[in-house]
């Protein structure tokens, strides 16, 4: 007997159809699988049989062969278990014969099985549904801890079952299981979920500021300072002021963060991401990659902000393999098998000392390191990273009349600090305003495309010959001079100016200030 | 192969007498006994319905080692599978439906395992 079930599978952050035919013939007792299996799709015949015989199926003594179509794509993963178990026993015929059973026709499973029968969740099952709906298939049957994140697509049924048995009686159509129904989004920022805020930051008015500009326009910022001095504090509560992602972009954001595993039971994700690799990360953990390419850490970070703390400690190739997907906002990575491309349009922001020994610049301490050494160090940030980055600020070391602990006695007289959700609804605002002016396609300053440039941000003569004289003086690239109009463009965007002011590209030029800095 | 015919030897052809008749008790009907080939010896092979049956036969006197079924290796069932192909090609049985069984004999008593190796 032959049998035919509709199952799925993920390729790079897209789902595709796979069917997977299973054929019982007397003869040798073998279980063949093919169709490009890899190491733990051919497993799954232990765990298959294991499961049948748990569930109280019992597992036919015949000669199977599974064959997983199309058979050009290599398979990966446990997957394809419960297609599988179902195949066999709808080959035995012991799915058919209920009086309202399914077609199997218009029904597609996943799911990984454990000994006892049970389903465990699988990666990827948000771009499945996706895939599936395209496809025309009505029901999609999914292990039940990923059937909120399946759910999130429309008109296909999503059924979360905790068993191949349960999934058995629900086929032959003696049990019912409701689909589980699309939980409602609500494009409001999450209150007190973050226990940071920028409140707690004292002084650094300059920093908070660019910090301020840098995410309301999306761009990328570097923070340069002794250390102590707070970046990294800035550089956290930096989370604290994103505005919440629309329902695009939370679907685009939880399908990346689906197919490499990292979801939770409750589905969409509703806040942009913050990520924080170390600085040991490799380049293939950063940028994506691996034998059958996974999304790296510029991708998680896709529509959020990427953060790199102590950036010349990062490996130089590492730091470079960044410069594409900052231009392109998205990576290709070819492999010997495949290539694949994720999108990866990030925030940067960066945080480094200005010498090894930190002090350099210092008002009060002094500088231990030789010239060469902070040559060296300052050599690890490339020219043309550098000029990627829209806003550079340093970060000086407090003074001690400044320090939060000698001052907290007296708060009363010290004006206070600006908390996260007042600065957010300005960013906003911002946002808002950059969203109906740029259009989707570019909807941060950022991101603007060359005409968008031309476009949204004329400048009066009186602009011109400032940026003008700060290109001569800064030596910038026509990039570099691109960036700080763009910026210009979110200031004024910030202070809900129709026109770019002169004072607008002084502030901008103001967060240039690296390009003299590091030689 | 060399022939031995030490203690062990006639114990062990007692088991698979005994073996023989405990599958015909069953309602087996036993085809050949002792199917030797290049890559050892099939020790019952047996028609059970329709399914036809390879069966290896274990004695242990004592089960202070562990059960007699527990001696039959890797190695074994990859050597009973080869004997098992030789027997389906000299009489073209490769459309019959069939399986491994494993009988263990003990003084106390015979334990039969069905489809042993799936």
């Amino acid at each position: 007997m032959l049998s035919k079930i509709f199952s799925c599978a993920v390729e790079g952050i897209d789902g595709y159809l796979v069917t997977v035919e299973v054929d019982m013939a007397p003869g040798f007792p073998v279980f063949a699988t093919v169709g490009l299996p890899d190491a733990a799709v051919r497993e799954s015949k232990e765990r298959v049989t294991a499961a049948l015989r748990n569930s109280g199926f019992g597992f036919p003594v015949r000669k199977i062969t599974v064959n997983l179509a199309p058979a050009s794509i290599k398979k990966e993963g446990a997957i394809f278990d419960l297609p599988i178990a179902l195949g066999i026993l709808a080959a035995e015929g012991a799915l058919s014969g209920g009086s309202s059973s399914l077609s199997l026709e218009n029904v597609a499973v996943i799911g990984e099985l454990a000994l006892d029968g049970r389903l465990r969740p699988v990666r990827g099952v948000l771009p499945m549904a996706l895939a599936l709906k395209k496809r025309g298939i009505e029901s999609f049957v999914v292990p039940a801890a990923n059937a909120a994140e399946a759910a999130l697509v429309e008109d296909i049924k999503i059924i979360g079952a905790e068993s191949l048995r349960e999934v058995a009686e629900f086929l032959r159509g003696e049990k019912s299981i409701e689909p589980t129904p699309r939980r409602g989004f609500s494009r409001v920022a999450p209150e007190g979920e973050y226990d940071i805020d920028f409140s707690e930051i004292k002084g650094q008015s300059y920093a908070k500021r660019a910090a301020e500009v840098a995410v309301a326009g999306g761009h990328n910022m570097l923070m340069i300072g002794p250390p102590g001095s707070g970046k990294t504090m800035i550089a956290r509560r930096i989370a604290g002021i994103l505005p919440p992602p629309s329902y695009d972009e939370a679907v685009e954001v939880t399908k990346i963060h689906s197919v490499s595993g990292h979801l939770s039971r409750e589905g969409l994700i509703q806040a942009r991401p913050f990520r924080s690799p170390h600085h040991t990360v490799s380049d293939a953990a950063l940028i994506g990659g691996g034998q059958n390419p996974r999304p790296g850490e510029v991708s998680l970070a896709h529509r959020g902000v990427l953060f790199l703390d102590e950036l010349p400690e990062f490996d130089r190739n590492v730091l470079e393999a960044i410069r594409q997907p900052l231009e392109d906002r998205r990576v290709t990575i070819a492999r010997a098998k495949n290539t694949l491309s994720f999108p990866a349009s990030f925030m940067l922001i960066a945080a480094m000392n200005p010498c090894p020994c930190g002090n350099y610049g210092h008002p009060e301490k002094e500088c231990v390191c030789t010239p060469w050494s902070i040559r060296k160090y300052l050599a690890k940030i490339s020219g043309p990273l550098l000029d990627r980055i829209d806003i550079h600020v340093e970060v000086p070391a407090l003074k001690a009349s400044e320090m939060p602990a000698l001052n907290s006695q007296d708060s009363s007289g010290t004006p206070a600090t600006e908390s996260s959700s007042n600065i957010r609804l300005r960013v906003e605002r911002a946002r808002e305003i950059q969203f109906r002016r740029n259009g989707a396609h570019s909807q941060t300053n950022a991101s603007l495309s060359p005409r968008g440039l031309k476009k949204h941000c004329r400048l009066s003569g009186d602009c011109k010959n400032l940026l003008l004289a700060a290109v001569e003086k800064l030596g910038l690239s026509a990039r570099g001079c691109d960036k700080v109009v763009k910026v210009a463009r979110t200031i004024a965007d910030l202070s809900v100016s129709g026109d770019i002011e002169p004072s607008h590209i002084a502030e901008a030029v103001s967060y240039r200030s690296l390009d003299k800095f590091v030689v | 192969m060399k022939e031995y015919s030490g203690p062990s030897q006639k114990s062990g052809a007692l088991a698979e007498e005994a073996a023989a008749r405990y599958l015909l008790a069953l309602g087996m009907r036993v085809l050949a006994r002792n199917f030797r080939t290049r890559f050892g010896e099939l020790d019952i092979i047996a028609l059970d319905g329709g399914a036809l049956v390879f069966v290896e036969v274990k004695y242990r006197k004592v089960s202070g080692f562990g059960a007699p079924h527990e001696f039959v290796t890797r190695r074994k069932i990859e050597r009973m599978k080869k004997a098992a192909w030789t027997y389906i090609e000299r009489y073209k049985l490769g459309d019959a439906y069939m399986r491994f069984d494993v009988v263990s004999v003990k003084p106390s008593g015979i334990k039969h395992f069905e489809n042993a190796f799936a």
